[in-house]
């Protein structure tokens, strides 16, 4: 293999793969970046045999070839390349690689590429395509409701749902749960799949192109690939069956109130500083008719409370929640106010931008004294 | 990877090649056995069974994508798990958790093997109960473990034991002589090995049979030396690892054991077929009752050796004992 390409494209494609590098792998080869030059393009792969990304740039390909090496040094020397031109070649005799930009030259060892594992990307008629400002969205105000231990995995994913014609993400982690719908434009097929939450926050990473794209979802039974401009990813997906969310979502609410969302944030981050060391980091929330009481009580260390103006319609009501539920909720709303919605200080309380009947987000209370 | 390369235990090859052809998979099995009687291999040719691609035929094939990956172990829906360090740890089994949450690869399905499962420690037991109890759609487990007693009861009962017993010596030296090595070679490997292939080929490596010759060595010098031995060993024995102290000691008695046996004139029961000729000479310095003494000095030191006796000591005390019994009224 011998080609040239121009460092920032090369170093783009680096980045985007380099997720995809196994760090701890029996596998030696599925610690390297493979690279396929063809035809005018150069390919990178990178695999951990979970997720594979494959990016594809712009080369002057004079030997077309595949050789792997290895992905930690090869980022490593590509992001600090002097000069723009990078030329790559491999060497049949020594297996290195050759790398030179400017005055400065690399010999990398290489791996053998016949063993690296090829993404092949999915062939299947089950296909989507969204713009990736909506599936960005989709991502960003559900993920961070996924559950982190591995001990019920389900919930370490989100699910992706077409049902008509909408497109839906759910996460949650039993204790909380947040939903963000968006109609879709074009018709699809109805499909129900989980992606694995490491997977989402990567493709959310990714998918900033100022241009707006197109994005294509191909799934079969056990995986799903995700097409964009000059990338491919392939995920595995979690198996199972995702518990019914709807039953969660209580059918009415005899409080609401309305809260603007910058200030409810800030208060709620002050007075949980005082909770953080107790094991359900709990804030107390008292719902009066034209303010919201927050406080929190430490026996070891203090008391906190804040008040914040809010109006109400229904009931007082005391209540208490893990106040980091609370915080993620209002980092993600992206809304100047928003209605907390409840029945009773036992049961499940929902929080919404105002007007926006997309998203939703439940949070279960902590039962206290 | 086919059937042909497991040496013996036909009654447990073909209780899983019944399982194969039938597709009746337990969705864990436990391989319960001393070490080197090749459960790790069987539990390999198990699984390439489990995901082979190939064809009508018996499986493993041998032959297809998949067999040829787990060849090299490099097939991404068999996970392999070994003890990190002296324990299977808990990590170890939330990345399996972890992984066992995904699709499998390619699909059809996955086989977990944990080597030496004795080894999980309680913590990573128990959270390997919970995908035990529940298993992944279409995931196999296979355990090993060569003292099954020592794993939780709990995790036992949701296994299919299956017994790996060490071969007779007549399987065994027939499987080695198959594989290319000398008739004389192959039966002292067989014999000496109780019965475990991975310790037979271990013998029959280069300097396998090191510890032994010394051992051999050791058993002369009690009635050809003097009686500083009674210090000399110890110190060079001290210097050993403890398994392979173990090992040594364990040729000690069995070369006495050869010397009873030879007193008794009944040498086609000879463990070292191949000292014969130096033991003999040996037997008119031993008579039956001495060497009974000296063989149950060398047990009870290896009793203590197993406890947290100081190595040194307990070796001095054996050979003034063994000492005791080569030179009688020494």
């Amino acid at each position: 293999m011998k080609i040239s390409c121009q460092k920032d494209q090369l170093h783009h494609a680096v980045q985007t793969v380099q997720k995809a590098i196994a760090t701890k792998t029996p596998l030696p080869i599925l610690t390297g970046i493979y690279l396929n030059a063809q035809g005018g393009k150069l390919e990178l792969q990178a695999t951990d045999y979970e997720v594979g990304i494959s990016c594809t740039i712009d080369s002057n390909v004079e030997e077309a070839g595949t050789v792997v090496m290895s992905g930690r040094f090869f980022q490593e020397v590509v992001r600090r390349l002097p000069g723009d031109t990078i030329h790559i070649a491999s060497s049949q005799e020594d297996r290195t690689i050759q790398i030179t930009c400017g005055s400065s030259q690399f010999n990398l060892l290489s791996l053998p590429a016949e063993e690296f594992p090829v993404l092949k990307p999915i062939s299947s008629d089950n296909t989507l395509t969204v713009k990736d400002d909506l599936l960005r969205e989709l991502i960003k105000k559900t993920v961070f409701a996924c559950a982190a231990d591995e001990a019920r995995p389900i919930f370490t994913g989100g699910l992706l749902e077409v049902e008509g014609p909408e497109i839906r993400m759910v996460a949650t982690n039993t204790h909380r749960l947040a939903l963000r719908q968006q109609p879709l434009l074009s018709a699809a097929s109805n499909v129900k799949m989980i992606i694995p939450a490491k997977i989402l926050h990567e493709l959310a990473r990714l998918l900033v192109a100022e241009d707006p794209q197109e994005v294509t979802l191909a799934w079969q039974k056990n995986q799903v690939g995700i097409q964009y401009d000059d990338v491919y990813i392939n995920s595995r997906l979690i198996e199972g069956q995702f518990p019914d969310y709807r039953k969660v979502i209580p059918p009415s609410y005899s409080t609401a109130v309305t809260i603007q969302a910058e200030d409810f944030l800030d208060a709620v981050e002050r007075v949980s500083l005082l909770a953080r060391d107790g094991e359900y980091n709990v804030v107390k929330f008292n719902f009066k008719q034209d303010h919201v009481l927050i406080s929190s009580n430490n026996p070891d260390v203090g008391k906190a409370c804040e008040t914040v103006a809010s109006r109400m319609d229904g009931n007082e009501l005391e209540i208490a929640f893990n106040a980091k539920y609370i915080t993620d909720i209002l980092k993600n709303i992206a809304a100047d106010e928003l209605v907390f919605s409840l029945n009773t200080s036992l049961s499940p309380a929902s929080i919404k931008p105002v007007n926006d009947e997309n998203y939703t987000y439940i949070i279960t209370p902590v039962r206290t004294g | 990877m086919r059937w042909e390369e497991i040496a013996g235990h036909s009654g447990v090859v073909s209780m899983l090649r019944t399982m194969l052809r039938s597709g009746q998979v337990p969705h864990a099995v436990l391989f319960a056995g001393p070490s080197g009687l090749g459960k790790m291999l069987t539990a390999r040719v198990f699984a390439a069974g489990l995901l082979c691609t190939g064809g009508q035929g018996e499986k493993p094939c041998g032959g297809c994508a998949a067999c040829r990956q787990i060849t090299q172990g490099t097939h991404p829906d068999l996970l392999e798990l070994a003890s990190d360090g002296a324990s299977l740890k808990i990590d170890q089994i939330r990345a399996l958790q972890h992984e066992a949450a995904l699709a499998p690869y390619h699909g059809f399905r996955r086989v977990v093997i944990l080597e030496e499962s004795e080894r999980l420690t309680t913590q990573a037991a128990n959270s390997l109960l919970k995908v035990l109890e529940e298993p992944p759609t279409e995931t196999v487990f296979i355990l090993t473990a060569s003292s099954p007693h020592i794993l939780l009861s709990t995790v036992v009962s949701r296994c299919r034991v299956l017994s790996f017993r060490p071969l007779t010596p007549k399987v065994l030296t027939e499987f080695l002589a198959a594989k290319g090595w000398g008739a004389s070679e192959a039966t002292v490997a067989a014999r000496l090995s109780g019965g475990r292939v991975g310790k037979a080929l271990a013998l029959l490596a280069p300097e396998g049979l090191a510890l032994r010759d010394r051992a051999a060595t050791i058993v002369a010098a009690l009635t050809a030396g003097g009686p500083e031995i009674a210090w000399e060993a110890p110190a060079a024995l001290d210097k050993l690892e403890a398994k392979d102290l173990a090992e040594c000691l364990s040729h000690i008695s069995l070369i006495l054991r050869d010397l009873f046996v030879l007193l008794s004139g009944q040498e086609e029961l000879l463990l070292n077929p191949d000292l014969s000729d130096r033991l003999r000479p040996m037997t008119a310095e031993w008579d039956e009752e001495r060497l009974c003494r000296a063989i149950a000095a060398v047990a009870e030191t290896q009793r203590a050796l197993g406890t947290n006796a100081n190595t040194r000591l307990a070796c001095e005390a054996m050979f003034i004992k063994l000492l005791e019994a080569a030179k009688e009224g020494y």
